[in-house]
């Protein structure tokens, strides 16, 4: 094997090579930082989040009566939903969507309760009405569903005219499906024709 | 001797993970929308345009079917106020006032918006150029028909609120209105409210704050509310403290009125709940009984 030769440096070489290695560790020391901040960048993440408003509902509310000559009565239910981000919370109301306040089947009508959200009253043959367990004159209920029950005392009111609303619930901060039960009723005697009869309400929810 | 058959503790832990997925996907299902089921959703849910009188701009509204069921749906717009300090909504016009409502050209007056789709309507607020400076509110609404005939059927309409600004110059102003607390109370739940006032011609989004502090000056409850109030009005702005059983508390209000802090005088309140008022009796009868049988003992 052939020796390798390492020349021998003189000590100011090795002074110039101690100094050089120092001044280039100290300059890769310096240097970093500075190509770490170079490489550092802030980006700022941002979402806007819009004001919404829901509503939700059964659609339809059955109140099939099978009339005897004394009258019977069937209950039944529509459930409420409304979610809102709008921390000043919601206003919900009901109201009829047409001009009449009857139920109708051809020439054939059901008159509405003679009540009111603040003074309803119980059903006679004939009549529908709804009501809000806690609201207004109503009472805490509970209500119950009923289907061609005997004619009882709970309270009903008519659903108002278009262009004077109940107010069924207000809120006042955000919501999530909160919920608000609407029961609606029906009464009816023989005197009432056969036929399917009909009404269509209005729900409106709107931020406060 | 009968030998049970050991069960390993994973069997155990599969089949109380397998037990909780079951009644997860259970509520999964019973929390869905039920097919015949009518829902709406609209963004925003109230906006705030200001424009110059004879200026127009070009808004969206959104209109999600968050339901299972496609619907046609109508949008319109009607006049906006409210009534009393509450703020009921009314949406019929106030005699004598500008009908803004007519100054929103929808793009389309009906819209077909299938299951779990959004649609965007674009419209166009006009002011005319002869309007005063000031603030004018309408609301536009999106309405659902039946899905179906039943005795009862059902139209959904929510609304986006707008609060327009006239642009010009506008008379501001308002103040802060204190709301009676009682000296003492019993209230488990004590309602904290303030009245803020509109005299100007310009609706002005209040900031208002309630807090509450012990003898130490601890905060034992803070809200904070932001609210419009719309000119010539005065709003409540109520909430509910679930007061401590027992103490003297101080109860805080301001509120930013048209651009300025405004403050009420700090009331104290002394909170007694009814339990503490019969405790504080029976450990004096007791103590009073004390005192008098020892008196009798002692002769």
């Amino acid at each position: 094997m052939k020796n390798i030769k390492v020349p021998r440096l003189s000590a100011s070489t090795w002074r110039y090579y101690r100094l050089s290695v120092g001044i280039a560790t100290l300059g890769v020391f310096v240097a970093l930082p500075a190509v770490a901040e170079a490489q550092t960048q802030n980006t700022t993440v941002q979402s806007v989040i819009g004001s919404t408003i829901s509503l939700t509902t059964n659609g339809t509310v059955s109140l099939n009566a099978t009339p005897t000559g004394s009258g019977v009565q069937t209950i039944g239910s529509d459930t409420v939903s409304v979610s809102t981000n709008d921390s000043a919370g919601y206003t919900l109301k009901l109201a009829e969507s047409g001009a009449s306040q009857n139920m109708v089947s051809g020439a054939n009508t059901i008159a509405p309760s003679t009540g009111t959200q603040a003074s309803p009253v119980a059903e006679t043959a004939s009549s529908w009405g709804y009501r809000v367990d806690g609201v207004g004159g109503f009472g805490a209920g509970p209500t119950t569903s009923a289907s061609n029950q005997a004619i009882g005392t709970t309270t009903f009111a008519a659903v108002p005219a278009t262009a004077s609303p109940s107010t069924l619930k207000t809120t006042a901060t955000t919501a999530s499906n909160d919920a608000t039960t609407v029961w609606y009723g029906l009464a009816a005697s023989t005197s009432v024709p056969t036929g399917t009869y009909t009404n269509t309400v209005t729900y409106t929810a709107t931020g406060n | 001797m009968r030998v049970f058959p050991r069960v390993r503790p994973v069997a155990l832990l599969g089949a109380a993970l397998a037990a909780a997925v079951a009644v997860s996907v259970g509520s999964v299902h019973a929390s869905s929308i039920p097919p015949d089921n009518t829902a709406i959703t609209i963004s925003p849910a109230s906006s705030a345009p200001s424009l110059k009188p004879g200026g127009s701009q070009l808004y969206n509204i959104s209109v999600l079917n968050n339901g299972n069921t496609s619907y046609n749906a109508r949008l319109y717009s009607e006049p906006y106020n409210v009534v009393g300090i509450n703020y009921d909504p009314s949406f019929s016009q106030l005699p004598g006032t500008v009908n803004a409502a007519s100054w929103v050209k929808l793009s389309k007056q009906t819209i077909f918006v299938p299951a779990h789709e959004t649609v965007v309507v674009p419209y166009t607020l006009a002011i005319p150029a002869n309007t005063t400076p000031g603030g004018y509110y309408a609301v536009i609404f999106v309405e659902t028909k039946p899905p179906k005939v039943s005795n009862v059927q059902a139209q959904n309409r929510v609304g986006d609120i707008l609060y327009i600004t006239a642009q010009g110059p506008v008379r501001t102003g308002g103040k802060i209105i204190g709301t009676p607390l009682p000296h003492i109370t019993s209230a488990t739940n004590l309602e904290l409210s303030l009245e803020v006032s509109d005299t100007g011609s310009l609706h002005y989004l209040t900031k208002a704050n309630i807090s509450v502090i012990n003898l130490f000056g601890k905060d034992v409850f803070t809200g904070s509310f932001e609210r419009y109030v719309l000119p010539q009005t005065v709003r409540k702005i109520s909430t509910s403290w679930k007061t401590p059983s027992l103490g003297i508390f101080k109860v805080s209000r301001q509120a930013i009125v048209a651009g300025h802090l405004q403050s009420l005088p700090d009331k104290w309140v002394v909170v007694i709940h009814p339990w503490v008022i019969v405790l504080a009796v029976i450990i004096l009868a007791l103590i009073f009984s004390l005192l008098i049988l020892g008196r009798r003992t002692k002769r």
